[in-house]
């Protein structure tokens, strides 16, 4: 029922602000209690409502289709009862028409939908009357209850969703901030100030009275800065009160990079972390090691936990031998298959404070992944895409035909005037000597092509979120004539569920990645070396390959091989939470992983040379097929209160894991036809290849604790530690207790730091010290084991013989980390200083100690007090060199400096590659004494120091050879200015490592025929008496071994520093005003590119991974749009 | 607040104690994931008799392969072939046959005989105790392989004994005392040989060829009863027990399963009806014998492949219409300007390495001419002399000789010693133990050594252990000299 309308006219200040911010602002509305400033006059709608009703607690069910404010008033009034009482003026100002769903609500959350943008705030008043008004026009304190509405938005105004909003000091449930980074907040009286985290961002604290309207929060970047929420070793912490040493890299570095796999974005990000690419082929695998070798024998790889989940990092099982890895069949790093727009941050943990709690895994640090989570607020579709080129990155210079046949020549003459032979097809006429093909460019001068799709789907009400993304990668084969692709499609998802008020909460999160690889294990590199210039036409007119009668052995046969990998990868978490009590939480995570490769390598007819064809060669494949799967369980309980002056956390736990793995290798040979070559049982002989059958099992168990203790904000005790064993150890020794301890004393906040020393705005010391284990052994080699006897069944039974004798001590390796930190913050957080020194001692080191043979064998596996120290210091320095409105410049600046020594070894025996006092991969080569003068053979000294082109492979190896690196680091800068980003990094290793002529002394023979060399090789000795580099071109046999010592000695090896562009980005970042109307929350376009340029002495191969069978990593370039909707 | 805090302690404590709980019986359990489930190893391999069997037939693949004193390159009848006077080395770039031809072993450089002996005792050692104490085997399997394990390290330790005199003699798998054990004196080792082989003659199957599944079969290439008695025919030879040799040799000649193959060309093949024991070829690289490729020259290039002439000393030594010489030596006369001639063995006549089809030629360890010279010796020893010379000739006749009479002792033992080295020469050393044995070593070596262009002296009769085991076992002293 209908009664008095009166109608206000209110001049509000507001006005010129919100048109300034036209929709995309805020409108704060303050609902006064007490509200006794009435300036206005006011038409009254007379209601008959029922009694005692409150606009927060009635529902109503009330829609309006397209009305102006006045008439959305007038219609909620006829409906609720309410009166409700206005600036006539400014709500006749509200142009918009009001869309609202019909749906129930409370009157206040149909009013907040209806205010939206208006500047109008109101207040009930009495029992049925509602004021609204202009805002702010009031004394806040004035207020017993305030809501206060507004928008959160980044540095480059893109609006954050899942901001958590909470009155400073309250225990309420939060509010969050939704899609378009709105939120709402009710105030009580007292409470001033507002305090917005986020990840990622730093924590934001606005006073409620110096609130603007209209009301935009923006957030900075946390890079870098102190509160960021930091996840560790079960459970998360922030940088401030960090007692262990860790470093976090966040999604919004890891996007820049367009590699498919994570380790590239790692290298050079974190001091401390060494990551080398093996190749440039995609799968890659990675040698990634954490503050030095601690072992001899045992891994050294770093230990993998994905969403709590412990990953199995490393390769996997494959006949692709494009790897380093200590056994050449495996192929694929195993990170490559964890999309890296899925990671959220990674946090590589390094001393003993951040990693005991992962005891006798912990030794070679640990590296936690997180993967991103679902946000709350309307459904946000995310789309990125990006496609791109790679390449070599260096170009190869080979001599041309005319060279090439003189080398040849003259190296006829230097053997005694050597006949031309009638195989000599190069030279003979047999081949053309005219004829001329630059092999490097046309083999590897090629492009590849990658591209890059991901989607998203991601939102949640405050009880639940959820994400769903989705990828596809395509990866074209730089090697043309191999073709092929690499295809990877890969989907994360993410539930969660619960709140900061509910006792039970969930986190599912998962990951499904199928890897399709069908490019030939062929790496062209390898054959630039070994072809004459002068080789004949590799292709028949018909297409068919040449093999020029017979004279020519063709390489692109390699080409021919036939390939199919298959890799499936699934990780998925589950962390189940029950809050029992306020300060104590019980939970669990479950976790189980899958890895399987499905691999045929088939060797078709097409690919065997008509002369081995001839011979009766038939088509042969390989086989592969491994599934890896692990799952664990931890139980953990958190405690959390404060004691004293100070807060108390902690924790205790239990981990259940297990490993299973099968593998068969196999070989089948004598196919008739190519068309089988898919079929293992197709063929005539059936073989174990490689692996051969191999099935594992590892159990893992163990409780862990942590107590800390946080003084004031200033002291902080961290004490941990993990009580576990490992089934890879031997019956008597596997379980050992790991203790660590960490403190942190936050100096800048003493009084005296605080009033002496103001422009240091944080300082704060570390020092930790603990116990970590490293069990990266093999399964079951405690045990004698019995292995196939190669050659035929003797009278048909398969022989076996014992492989090893028996440990049942067989333990874990110890390192004793030490730790001392300091971190610093100068001129308000402005620039940043971290820095850490460290001393690794590794004992009961695994070792196979010298047995006398009348035990049946040399040697048997043994923890022995040898001793390996790594010790070294990093400096991280950032700073914001330049930071107003429109600019911003930073700088990162990081330093890794280590040493490795093996410090004892009992009986350390002459015949061994380790030398006492040295790093423990030290190479003993041959010391260099240049080439004789009068017999042009390259000399060595002996072992009496005498010199000689035939040095003994035992006794001669007097000099040895560091290649760990001496320092490595990065520098990288970042601009934004206004939508526009560019950043990019320069890493740079100096170090020592085989050298160019190393390499190809081992593998380039000039001379002989076929083989190819680089221009630097002409600097050959020609004549007696002749100074030179390079040896004299020959084609003896005799020449060829002693070339090939060079590649063990001190000359084969020399500095592979280099400096390299790892990483640039290009961005753009649309207006929203531009992106908005193109029904678009966000826009943004950009240029990324990994390894562009590479600064070096190194010579014509890649420094980092010095081959001449291997391609270094690509230089890849790609272009791309990100668009959120 | 007190009251709410103990509550929850109490809570908290129910929670921990429960969890301790679970976690403390499944501690041990939970890490139990026993041994691989597809090698077998020390826990299951003597479980069935399939693993027993495994094992010892991995022991004779092991041998067959091996290049370490049975067969090829590092063999003994190459190497102390060389160290002798029956080979000479081609290429002194080769230094493992250098060394042995020059008979300059060092402590550094010594041949591979003692690790794979050592090793091979060790698999005895183990599989012995392994399979005694398994109740699982079936009687008879474990009964014969424990015989033939027993033969093995009989056989083993012959040899060491031979090149190195006292030697340390392990008879567990405990490799914490074997590491420490010093030189037990040949005589015991030898009581041990002889033990063990008189067990293995007790036990191993009597007058047919059994494998390890028990099936009686035509190639003989496991130990029966008869390859015991041949090998303690020859260690009661090496051991003057003149008497025991004779009785054990006769026990050879006497019985219808073994003689002479009249056809030379005939003695090392399969189902030679000469050969007491022979291994069957396993080698993926040889489908026969090794020996074969090593001895057996037909290119220019042998010198680089490692292939090995006959020594003149040899040659010249076989009378005109030796058949010996015709069957079993070749000539090879290089295509290269200027051409040589050399001199080969050829008792086994299959060199390639990639011939088709099943071998036909095994390599051969025991045969019975030797049995006939062995009792030559010992009934010359007790002065049969008549009964000798009737041995000498049975062997001398099938080379198309003629017979010889008794004459006087001494007489008869160069006679026998000349015999053997005809007939055995390239096989098993024995030209080097015969010489060592009768004390002849030093004299003949030291005009060999004026030939070979080397020098002699009289340690080197017996060779040094590897430097790995004299650094690793403080208790055992280098051979004499080295």
């Amino acid at each position: 029922m209908q009664k008095k309308t009166a109608f206000a006219t209110w001049n509000s200040y507001v006005q010129n602000k919100a048109k300034r911010y036209p929709k995309l602002l805020l409108l704060m509305k303050i609902s006064i209690i007490n509200c006794t400033i009435m300036l206005f006059t006011a038409q009254l709608f007379a209601a008959s409502p029922s009694k005692g009703q409150e606009i927060n607690s009635s529902n109503v069910s009330f829609g309006l289709k397209k009305e102006n404010l006045r008439e959305a008033l007038k219609k909620l009034g006829e409906r609720t009862g309410f009166i409700f009482v206005y600036p006539s003026e400014k709500v006749d100002q509200q142009s918009g028409q009001i869309i609202l769903q019909k749906r129930i609500r409370t009157v206040a959350a149909t009013l907040d939908s209806m205010l939206i943008g208006s500047g109008l705030g109101y207040k009930q008043q009495g029992e049925r009357t509602v004021v609204l008004f202009a805002v702010p026009d009031s004394k806040i304190s004035d207020v017993q209850q305030i809501v206060i509405s507004g928008y959160v938005v980044d540095e480059n105004k893109n609006p954050l969703s899942g901001v958590v909003i909470r009155a400073k000091g309250s225990q309420r449930t939060p509010s969050i901030s939704n899609i378009t980074g709105g939120f709402q907040i009710t105030l009580q009286q007292g409470e001033e100030s507002l305090e917005f985290t986020h990840i990622g961002f730093k924590t934001k604290t606005v006073l409620v009275k110096n609130l603007k309207s209209p009301t935009v929060i923006v957030m900075q970047d946390a890079v870098g800065t102190l509160d960021e929420v930091q996840v560790t070793a079960y459970g998360s912490t922030t940088k401030r009160f960090n007692t262990g040493d860790q470093t976090t890299i966040t999604a919004k570095e890891i996007e820049k990079y367009p590699s498919g796999n994570v380790l590239v974005a790692l290298q050079g990000s974190v001091p401390g972390l060494l990551i080398t690419q093996n190749t440039g082929t995609p799968g890659s695998t990675f040698n990634v090691n954490i503050r030095g070798l601690n072992s001899v024998n045992a891994g050294s790889e770093p230990f993998y936990v994905i969403d709590g989940v412990p990953y199995s990092g490393g390769s996997f099982t494959s006949f692709r031998g494009n790897s380093l890895s200590p056994n050449a069949s495996q192929a694929y790093d195993a990170l490559s298959f964890i999309n890296p727009q899925d990671i959220e941050s990674i946090n590589v943990l390094k001393d003993a404070d951040a990693t005991a709690i992962y005891g006798s895994r912990a030794a070679n640090g640990v590296i936690l992944i997180t993967t991103k989570k679902g946000k709350t607020g309307k459904p946000k579709f995310d789309l990125n895409l990006f496609t791109g080129v790679r390449q070599m990155n260096r170009s190869l210079d080979l001599l041309d035909t005319k060279q090439y046949l003189e080398m040849r020549r003259e190296a006829k003459r230097n053997d005694n005037n050597a006949t031309v032979l009638s195989t000599d097809y190069d030279l003979n006429g047999t081949w053309d000597t005219t004829r001329y093909t630059n092999f490097p460019n046309l083999f590897l001068g090629g492009t590849a092509h990658s591209s890059n799709a991901q989607a998203s789907v991601s939102g949640g009400s405050s009880e639940v979120q959820y994400l769903v993304s989705a990828n596809y990668r395509n990866t074209s084969n730089l090697q043309k004539f191999s073709g092929g692709s690499d295809q990877n499609s890969s989907l994360h998802f993410n539930l969660n569920t619960g709140n900061a008020n509910s006792r039970f909460s969930m986190a599912f999160t998962g990951g499904f990645t199928y890897n399709k690889n069908d490019m030939p294990p062929t790496d062209l590199l390898q054959y630039i070396g070994i072809l004459a210039p002068n080789s004949p036409a590799l292709f028949k007119d018909d297409g068919t390959l040449n093999f020029e009668n017979n004279t020519f052995n063709n390489p692109l046969t390699t080409t021919k091989l036939l390939a199919n990998t298959s890799i499936y990868n699934m990780t998925s978490s589950l962390v189940l939470g029950y809050k029992i009590l306020p300060e104590l939480t019980f939970q669990t995570t479950l976790g189980y992983n899958k890895q399987s490769v499905n691999e045929v390598l088939g060797n078709p007819t097409s690919s065997i040379t008509p002369a081995q064809l001839a011979a009766g060669a038939k088509a042969s494949s390989r086989f592969t097929e491994d599934n890896k799967m692990y799952w664990s369980i931890e139980p953990l309980v958190t405690y959390a209160r404060s004691l004293g002056k100070g807060n108390l956390s902690a924790t205790i736990g239990w981990s259940l894991q297990k490993q299973h793995s099968d593998a068969q290798q196999l070989q089948t040979t004598g196919y008739s036809s190519d068309l089988l070559l898919g079929s293992v049982t197709s063929g005539t002989t059936i073989s174990g290849a490689g692996l051969g059958v191999a099935i594992n099992d590892y159990k893992y168990t163990a409780a862990f604790g942590r107590v800390n203790y946080n003084l004031d904000d200033r002291y902080i005790l961290n004490l941990s530690g993990r009580y576990d064993g490992s089934s890879r150890f031997g019956e008597n020794r596997r379980f050992h207790f790991f203790p660590a301890a960490g403190a942190a004393w936050i100096f800048s906040s003493e009084d005296f730091f605080k009033n002496h020393i103001p422009f240091v705005s944080f300082g704060k010391l570390r020092i930790s010290y603990g116990i970590t284990g490293n069990d990266q052994i093999s399964n079951y080699s405690y045990y004698t084991n019995y292995s196939l006897v190669s050659g035929a069944a003797y009278q048909g039974i398969p022989g076996v013989s014992p492989n090893n004798l028996p440990n049942p001590d067989l333990s874990w390796e110890t390192v004793a980390k030490s730790n001392i930190g300091i971190e610093l913050k100068f001129f308000k957080d402005r620039i940043g200083l971290e820095s850490n020194y460290f001393i690794n001692n590794t004992s009961d080191v695994i070792l196979s100690s010298a047995l006398a043979s009348t035990t049946g064998f040399t040697g048997v596996s043994e923890n022995q007090p040898g001793k390996i120290q790594n010790k070294g210091f990093d400096v991280m320095l950032n700073a914001q060199n330049i930071k107003n409105e429109d600019f911003t410049w930073s700088t990162t600046f990081l330093f890794t400096r280590q040493r490795n020594k093996l410090k004892d070894y009992p009986n350390l025996s002459p015949a061994r590659q380790i030398i006492l006092g040295q790093a423990v991969n030290v190479q003993q080569v041959f010391r260099y004494a240049g080439v004789n003068q009068q017999t042009g053979f390259y000399e060595f000294y002996d072992v009496n120091g005498k010199t000689t082109s035939n040095p003994n492979q035992v006794t001669d190896r007097t000099g040895f050879v560091n290649t760990t690196p001496n320092y490595f680091g990065s520098v990288s800068n970042t601009f934004t200015y206004k939508g526009f980003s560019l950043s990019f990094m320069f890493r740079y290793v100096k170090q020592v490592g085989t050298s160019v002529r190393g390499v190809l002394s081992g593998s380039v023979f000039p001379g002989f025929p076929g083989y190819n060399i680089p221009p630097v090789m002409l600097d050959r000795w020609q004549k007696p008496g002749d100074v030179a580099t390079y040896q004299k071109f020959s084609t003896n046999i005799n020449a060829l071994i002693i070339q090939s010592q060079l590649a063990r000695s001190d000359a084969g090896f020399g500095d592979a520093s280099f400096i390299r562009l790892q990483n640039a980005s290009l961005g753009y970042q649309f207006p929203l005003k531009i992106a908005n109307s193109l029904k678009l929350k966000n826009l943004r376009i950009y240029a990324n590119g990994e390894n562009l340029a590479t600064i070096s002495g190194y010579g014509i191969l890649d420094p980092e991974n010095q081959s001449l069978s291997r391609v270094g990593p690509l230089r890849t370039l790609v272009f791309g749009i990100q668009a959120s909707l | 607040m007190k009251k709410s805090l103990s509550i929850n302690i109490n809570r908290v404590l129910l929670l921990f104690s429960v969890c301790i709980l679970c976690a403390g019986q499944g501690c041990k359990k939970a890490l139990d994931v026993g041994p691989s489930k597809v090698t077998l190893n020390d826990l299951n391999v003597y479980s069935t008799d399939g693993g027993a069997q495994s094992v010892v037939a991995g022991l004779y693949m092991r041998m067959s392969n091996s290049g370490a004193y049975y067969n090829g390159s590092g063999s003994l009848s190459l190497l102390l072939g060389l160290a002798s006077d029956e080979l000479v080395n081609p290429n002194l770039n080769n230094q493992s046959n250098s060394a042995a031809y020059l008979n300059n072993y060092t402590a550094n450089t010594s041949p591979a005989f003692w690790t794979e002996m050592y090793r091979e005792i060790f698999i005895c050692n183990l599989a012995i105790k392994g399979m005694t104490e398994s109740k699982l085997l079936t009687s008879t399997v474990k009964q014969q392989l424990i015989a033939e394990l027993k033969f093995i390290r009989a056989f083993n330790y012959f040899y060491a004994v031979n090149l190195y005199g006292d030697v340390p003699m392990p008879l567990t798998d405990d490799y914490e005392l074997n590491n420490t054990l010093s030189r037990t004196p040949a005589s015991e080792v030898y009581r041990q040989i002889v033990n063990d082989l008189l067990d293995a003659q007790g036990s191993l199957p009597d007058n047919k060829y059994v494998n390890g599944s028990g099936i009686v079969g035509t190639e003989r290439v496991r130990p029966n009863k008869q390859v015991a008695t041949a090998m303690l025919a020859r260690v009661y030879l090496y051991l003057g027990d003149w008497k025991n040799a004779e009785a054990q040799a006769s026990a050879l000649i006497g019985n219808t399963n073994y003689l002479l193959e009249p056809n030379l060309n005939q003695v090392f093949l399969k189902g030679s009806r000469e050969v007491i024991w022979q291994l069957q070829p396993v080698s993926s690289t040889y489908l026969n014998t090794a020996d074969g490729y090593f001895l057996i020259i037909n290119n220019n290039s042998f010198a680089t492949n490692g292939q090995l002439p006959l020594s003149n000393l040899l040659t010249q030594s076989f009378q005109t219409g030796d058949n010996r010489a015709i069957n079993w030596t070749g000539k090879y006369q290089t295509t290269t300007t200027p051409s040589t001639a050399y001199n080969f063995a050829f008792k086994y006549k299959i060199s390639s390495l990639s011939a088709s089809g099943a071998a036909t030629e095994y390599p051969t360890i025991l045969r019975l001419a030797e049995q006939y010279l062995i009792r030559a010796e010992a009934r010359a020893n007790q002065e049969n002399l008549n009964g000798a010379a009737e041995d000498v000739s049975t062997v001398r006749r099938r080379a198309g000789l003629e017979g010889i009479t008794a004459s006087d002792k001494l007489t008869m033992f160069s006679v026998i010693e000349r015999e053997r080295k005809l007939e055995l020469f390239s096989e098993w050393g024995h030209r080097w133990f015969d010489l060592k044995r009768t004390g002849r070593l030093n004299a003949v070596m030291t005009a060999v050594s004026a030939v070979k262009g080397s020098s002699w002296a009289e340690y080197k009769s017996l060779f040094p252990v590897p430097v790995n085991d004299i650094l690793a076992n403080p208790n055992i002293t280098q051979t004499k000299g080295y």
